[in-house]
């Protein structure tokens, strides 16, 4: 099996940066662009348009949040797309960054609801997509048990995670996975020229984020008791903020993105690939950031030549 | 629509000399509005794209503010954000009550230029809630913002807070809507000549085999989304008119074809050959109306209809 690589655009870019992020991506061959969404300040399924418009490569909407969107919009996106662009697009469907959505009025968050909510509309989305004679798979993202067992309802999973450990651990969750089921990793990410640079602010935070998300059974099942302190202090504050950061430690939430060198990467996936993960994205800040950028573009050539050998 | 059709306009409308492109959303059904106005905008360079409308109230406030944010960028400012409240007829299809319609599209596009102002927002009316929203952006250029309206309340916000108004109805529904927004505008300090009329009536060119049922369609619609007192004010048979409109809330469009005749056709939609049309448009655009709209329903032969009617305007021009 070869592991299919992924890179998130559009998360704070300028249009003109995300589109030309898109055609250097496309232009090595990149196996899928991840164009993100909500609380991104651009919409995704008008940038993937643009973006459509102007590269080749497979285009993956999202992570749409089934708080925002009902299921018939984001097939209507989909459809549409497809309709201007061909059978390019991939969905990923999850709740959605709770406290973003909570600033735009989404205040209510029961998460035996919330999931209900999110299953419901995957499902929905998945049957629309089918009854329309669109190939687009729905990929759920997911963080929790509960959730990325039912991913069993799309056709795929996105794992928010990126230490291996933690990506077996999800894996055991899903109960008599079929076949065709497909697996994939979200994470953050920045690739360094050296491991002696230190990640940058914007990574941190985006580890944070992910660490905060995590599951009380993972925590528990994985002993990581080290997040506890942070967590807490996030719970307080209600905001992340550098004194939420400086609780986790460098160190902790390095575990929750991947920041490692060009050959790094290349072993980090290969890895994976060994594990059964179809595809790895790398999520902010990398795009963000043009030698972050670069240095993964090396990494995933050197794969590429490696794998049609 | 379908894509082809689309494409065609798209592909077609700076040749023609169109000054703009008006996409209304019809809402769970058809081509997603947004993704519709960037290819729409892709496809073209002269051309204005805007929305006709994208309701308030059945979409997040935050999506309406980055998908515009995202067209003004695609577009390089050629976008409008055309917005309204939605159609009567929609919105109690969907179950969607707003009981006070005015204040809520009001708060909605003050909220939305201060968003795209860069602004971190917090506020709410009935159709949203903000709690420190942001968008996190430097400032950007305004984005135009016209509403599709009809009643008084609504004609006079547009001459308070807008940059246009997506106005329909008969001849003397536009001179009367002009006028309102026009006064409202000079009481709020404001100059009537910066404020856009755009005028939208259902279209037929006969002469290219339009299909007048899908025009009484349209006419239904229109009519049945029209407030009780501006159709007050008309010279028309009010019973018909009620008949209409109870069997369009009833059963829908369709229903109220039957009660749509000549005199309704003659003032609701621009329909007849082509110097006819033109004449029309001219007397629309006579009543200080900035722009007149051409179509839907496209039906019969109307690729070949719009270039004729494009090109006898262009005629009478020189």
């Amino acid at each position: 099996m070869i592991i299919r690589w992924g890179v998130a655009i559009n998360v704070h870019e300028k249009l003109d940066d995300t589109i030309r992020i898109a055609k250097k991506l496309d232009a090595v061959g990149i196996d899928r662009l991840w164009v993100v969404d909500f609380p991104s300040p651009r919409f995704a399924p008008a940038v993937a348009d643009v973006v459509a418009s102007c590269t080749e490569a497979k285009i993956g909407i999202g992570l749409l949040s089934a708080i925002l969107y009902d299921a018939e919009t984001i097939g209507g996106f989909i459809e549409t797309l497809s309709d201007y662009h061909g059978n390019r697009f991939d969905v990923l469907i999850g709740p959605g960054d709770q406290s973003a959505l909570r600033s735009i009025g989404q205040e209510t968050w029961i998460p035996k609801e919330v999931v209900e909510t999110t299953l419901g509309t995957t499902v929905r989305v998945r049957n629309l997509l089918q009854e329309k004679g669109i190939e687009g798979h729905v990929w759920l993202g997911a963080q929790g048990p509960r959730m990325i067992d039912a991913s069993r309802e799309a056709h795929g999973v996105l794992l928010n995670y990126s230490d291996p450990m933690m990506i077996e651990w999800a894996l055991k969750q899903i109960r008599e996975r079929d076949g065709t089921h497909q697996t994939g990793v979200f994470f953050p990410s920045y690739i360094v020229s050296e491991l002696a640079d230190e990640p940058p602010n914007e990574f941190l935070y985006a580890a944070a984020i992910v660490a905060l998300g995590a599951p009380s059974k993972i925590i528990k099942d994985m002993a990581l008791w080290g997040i506890s302190e942070a967590r807490g202090a996030y719970n307080r504050k209600g905001k992340l903020n550098s004194a939420v950061i400086q609780a986790f430690g460098t160190c902790s939430l390095l575990r929750w993105g991947v920041f490692t060198t060009a050959e790094g990467v290349i072993e980090y996936a290969n890895n994976l690939d060994k594990i059964g993960i179809d595809e790895i994205v790398f999520g902010p800040p990398i795009s963000q950031f043009e030698n972050s950028l670069e240095n993964l573009m090396a990494a995933f050539k050197k794969s590429k030549k490696a794998r049609n050998q | 629509m379908k894509v082809k059709a689309t494409k065609w306009i798209a592909e077609n409308a700076d040749a023609l000399g169109a000054h703009s492109i008006w996409i209304g959303e019809d809402i769970g059904i058809g081509q997603d509005v947004f993704i519709l106005s960037a290819s729409t905008l892709r496809m073209t360079e002269r051309c204005r794209v805007g929305t006709a409308i994208v309701p308030v109230s059945t979409h997040n406030i935050a999506t309406l503010a980055r998908a515009a944010l995202s067209l003004c960028d695609i577009g390089r400012g050629r976008f409008v954000f055309g917005t309204g409240i939605g159609g009567i007829q929609d919105l109690q299809r969907l179950g969607i009550a707003i009981k006070r319609p005015v204040t809520a599209l009001r708060e909605t596009v003050l909220a939305l230029r201060n968003i795209w102002k860069g602004k971190t927002v917090s506020a709410e009316c009935e159709v949203f809630k903000l709690n420190g929203f942001g968008l996190h952006i430097d400032a950007v250029k305004d984005i135009p913002v016209f509403l599709g309206v009809r009643g008084p309340q609504m004609l006079r916000l547009v001459g308070q807070i807008a940059d246009g108004a997506i106005l329909s109805g008969p001849l003397d529904y536009l001179k009367y809507a002009t006028n309102e927004i026009d006064s409202s505008a000079r009481i709020a300090g404001r100059d009537p000549e910066d404020i856009e009329k755009i005028a939208w009536l259902p279209t037929i060119p006969t002469f290219k085999g339009g299909k007048e049922s899908l025009a009484k369609r349209v006419v239904a619609i229109v009519v049945a989304d029209m407030p009780e007192k501006i159709l007050g004010m008309l010279s028309v048979d009010e019973g018909r008119i009620h008949r209409l409109r109870d069997a369009v809330a009833r059963k829908g469009p369709d229903a109220g074809v039957p009660f749509v005749n000549d005199e309704m056709m003659d003032m609701f939609a621009i329909t007849g050959d082509l110097l006819h049309m033109v004449d029309m448009f001219e007397k629309v655009a006579a009543l200080g109306i900035t722009e007149v709209v051409l179509g839907p329903p496209f039906t019969g032969d109307w690729r070949g209809a719009v270039q004729d009617i494009f090109k006898e305007i262009r005629l009478r021009r020189e």
